[in-house]
């Protein structure tokens, strides 16, 4: 079996679960974020595009993953090894979900679709932001630091309001942090263009392709390590 | 049983002789002489079914009772003569109240009369058929067909069984064998060539015989099969291909292309091998049908496919955003690796040629007036049918893309050939979900109700078959009416049976797949396949097994649910349906639409 990272991530950020403040939290230090992640003080124009990098920490291991947004696009790299996930918003709010195999250098691709709804997470900001539920709590700071920090039964989640992105969350025993932060829209086109000549298939097409022994691979993996899913809603 | 009927006749006793002369004096009284035989004449009833009275009667028996016991033994009969009853013909109604008041026995009648009225119909005559549409469900096996039926009655407030599905009023009805020359469980590619081409052939490619290696472009030209498609081209009749697939999926490009792998949809699909030794790819061979097929059969003229509407954009646009269409769902839309746009070559080989890519532009055609009409309405597959709502700017039903279609090739006097392929019947069963298989069947249907209603029967063939099955079935002994995507409710029940495991089970369930899935109102099958497999027996108490989001059950588990090797039905009507008959071989499905509209020898020029 592999790492449960995938697991615990999978819960970080598919979970839509609203979590209940904590009463106990009441009173707690202000979460701060470390200047090295390089939040500006002053947001960008177009906070459309940026690479958010995370470090996600659970039962002694780490991982990092990389989230990059493109208007409506993002892609999630290194969410489980080998492996990126990229979801694009359509103009009637649908989602296109594709699954990128890097060691295969091919992917699979789903319908548009209420997907979300399947997976956990409701809405796009929980792709886009990693940030299925957003602190109601007044934000401190100014500018593009603004942030919101709040206790909750299962943890803690800090949100950077102006650019819709979670910060820092810490539930069910397992954490993420961000650890850096770029606006750099030609690393973040260059990350979308990576897998641009993956050559792809539709989920609906898997069942005639009996004879393709290498998807079969990639199905078995993809299924394996959503299998350790273990909250599901 | 004998009933002994005696009859006392006057015995025959002695007489004494008289004499001429004097009478002498008395003698001397004689001994007694013996006791006098009796005849007698006994008679024997007869019941229905007696070897000399079938229709029952009297047996009249005579003879000596020479034992003198008063009753006539079977060894004293002497002669016997039979009096039969005359035969019954006639059945009184008061005797057949049963049956006559009945509406099936009724029903019944009527279909045979009906049946019988076809057959005459069709008995010697020589009409052949003008124009031949072929519609074929990817994936409508039997039990898809049944249960979509019910499914369909069960929507108008039937019970549902008794309800028929457009196709199941033809009159005329077969069996098609499926399987493909290499393959006991076969798959579109084989099975549509063999229903277009007359030759079965292997799973995965398409128009060419068996002798073609799948995947590679090598003794391809030697071994190329000619289609029902290019046979009426060449005989001058109008074309035209509708599928709710992509228009390059294996179905409809077997209609108009040849590939050694069904995959090679556009350049980008294809090895550097095949591309290099002069294979083309399923759209390339779309736009450039006319032109291919004028080349193999020089001296001739074609006027290319009048009608195309499907899916499958992607494989038509190359791969640079500046060709997205509006309603493009990946950033880059197209795929083709070699920089042309199949779209505007399209566009510029038949300038009079409308191109559409939306319900707008759809609704807009003037279909009796169109010349060409060039249709792909997604990206990739078009919506399954419980889907299309969804559609960002929306997508005609394959009932509306079936009559405009109908509507523009019947404007031409030599005739039309049409292949109509619901696609994504196929794609629900893979994805285990049953709820979208039969809305799309029961749309196919609808289609076909269309046709029925827009053509004159006189002189269109129609044949409806499936290329393949599933292996879904329905069973467990639901009462009459029960939903067929419900739980098992036995006959005079009310609550869900419980199965040797105590668990409630549905009617519909697959043999493989995926598995269970309770995904409540999500309307894409294909949803599934983002979660684990989980096959065998669940607890669906607490599940509404009706919701379009329920995939069911499953054995052995797969990564997605497979086809079946059983026969799947042929379904006619019209001029040529009468020879839709027994059990035949696919490829038999190509003969009767020759056989009916002539297609070989009108393409003879
Ligand atoms: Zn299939």
């Amino acid at each position: 079996m592999k790492s449960n990272l995938s697991a615990v991530f999978a819960v970080l950020i598919l979970t839509a679960c609203s979590e209940a403040d904590s009463p106990a939290a009441v009173g707690n230090a202000p979460f701060v974020l470390p200047a090295s992640v390089g939040v500006p003080s002053v947001c960008p124009d177009d906070r459309a595009f940026l690479h958010a990098r995370y470090r996600i920490a659970a039962g002694g291991e780490t991982r990092m993953l990389d989230l990059y947004r493109r208007a409506n696009e993002v892609l999630h790299v290194g969410r489980e090894p080998d492996l990126a996930e990229y979801w694009r918003r359509l103009p009637n709010d649908r989602i296109v979900h594709t699954r990128f195999f890097d060691d295969y250098g091919r992917g699979i691709e789903y319908e548009p679709s209420d997907l979300l709804s399947v997976t956990g997470a409701q809405n796009w900001a929980a792709l886009s932001g990693l940030a299925p539920v957003r602190p109601d709590a007044e934000a401190s700071g100014e500018g593009c630091t603004a942030l919101a920090d709040r206790h909750t039964v299962f943890g803690r989640i800090a949100y950077l309001t102006e650019l819709d992105l979670m910060a820092y969350r810490r539930t069910y025993g397992a954490t993420i942090s961000l650890v850096a932060l770029d606006f750099d829209r030609d690393a973040i086109d260059a990350a979308f263009r990576e897998r641009d000549d993956y050559p792809l298939v539709d989920f609906a097409d898997v069942g005639d392709m009996e004879n393709d022994d290498e998807l079969a691979r990639m199905m078995a993996k993809s299924f394996m390590e959503r299998r350790d899913h273990g909250h599901a809603h | 049983m004998r009933k002994l009927l005696i009859t006392t006749v006057l015995a025959s006793a002695a007489t004494l002789a008289g004499c001429d002369g004097d009478d002498g004096a008395p003698g001397t009284p004689g001994a007694d002489g013996a006791p006098g035989q009796v005849s007698l004449v006994r008679q024997d009833a007869l019941t229905v079914g007696d070897a000399n009275c079938p229709n029952g009667g009297t047996a009249i028996n005579s003879g000596i009772d020479t034992d003198s016991d008063g009753a006539l033994a079977d060894s004293e009969v002497t002669a016997t003569n039979f009096n039969c009853r005359p035969g019954r013909t006639v059945l009184t109604s008061a005797e057949l109240n049963a049956s006559l008041s009945n509406s099936y026995f009724s029903g019944g009648r009527k279909t045979v009369a009906a049946t019988r009225a076809a057959v005459d119909a069709r008995a010697g005559s020589n009409r052949r058929a003008k124009n031949v549409i072929l519609f074929v469900g990817d994936g409508m096996g039997i039990s898809t067909v049944t249960a979509a039926r019910i499914l369909d009655g069960q929507d108008k407030g039937m019970p549902g069984e008794e309800n028929q599905l457009s196709f199941g009023r033809f009159p005329f009805t077969g069996l098609a064998k499926t399987y493909n020359v290499d393959a006991q469980t076969p798959d579109s590619a084989g099975t549509m060539t063999a229903m277009v081409t007359g030759v079965k052939t292997d799973v995965g490619t398409i128009g060419y015989d068996e002798d073609v290696v799948r995947g590679t472009c090598e003794a391809t030209q030697a071994n190329e099969l000619v289609t029902a498609l290019e046979l009426a081209e060449l005989a001058g009749m109008s074309t035209g291909i509708v599928s709710t697939a992509r228009i390059t999926h294996a179905t409809p490009a077997a209609t108009y292309a040849k590939a050694a792998n069904r995959n090679w949809e556009d350049i980008s699909d294809m090895p550097a091998a095949a591309v290099t030794a002069g294979c083309k790819d399923i759209a390339d061979q779309l736009v450039s049908f006319e032109a291919n097929l004028e080349s193999k059969f020089p001296g001739r003229d074609v006027d290319g496919i009048e009608v195309v509407m499907g899916g499958g954009r992607r494989h038509f646009l190359p791969r640079d955003a500046a060709a997205n269409s509006p309603d493009a769902r990946s950033s880059v839309e197209g795929d083709r690796t070699d920089g042309r746009n199949l779209v505007t070559e399209w566009q510029a080989a038949y300038p009079a040629g409308e191109y559409v890519f939306d319900q707008a532009g759809f609704d807009a055609l003037n279909v009796e007036t169109a010349d060409k009409i060039f249709a792909l309405f997604n990206e990739s597959h078009m919506q399954y049918e419980i889907d299309r709502a969804n559609d960002v700017r929306g997508e005609p039903s394959i009932a509306e893309m079936t009559a405009a279609a109908i509507q523009r090739l019947d404007n031409d006097p030599d005739g039309f050939f049409l292949s109509v392929e619901s696609g994504r019947i196929d794609h629900s069963h893979h994805a285990g979900n049953a709820h979208g298989a039969l809305r799309d069947t029961i749309a196919f249907s609808e289609a076909i109700q269309r046709a029925v209603d827009l053509v004159d029967l006189n002189e269109t063939l129609i044949i409806v078959t499936a290329d393949h099955g599933h292996v879904m079935t329905l069973g467990g002994y639901p009462k009459r009416g029960n939903p067929i995507l419900g739980k098992v409710v036995r006959v005079g029940k009310t609550d869900a049976h419980l199965a040797a495991d105590d668990l409630p089970h549905t009617t519909v369930t697959y043999s493989n797949g995926r598995g269970f899935r309770d995904l409540g109102n999500n309307t894409n099958p294909d949803a599934s396949y983002g979660l684990p497999i989980d096959t065998g027996r669940k607890d669906l108490t607490s599940v509404n097994t009706l919701a379009p989001g329920f995939h069911q059950e499953a054995l052995v588990p797969t990564g997605s649910e497979t086809h079946s090797g059983e026969d799947v039905g042929v379904y006619a009507t019209g001029p040529g349906a009468e020879l839709v008959a027994g059990t035949q071989e696919q490829n038999a499905i190509f003969h009767v639409m020759d056989r009916a509209a002539n297609l070989v020898t009108r393409a003879g020029g």
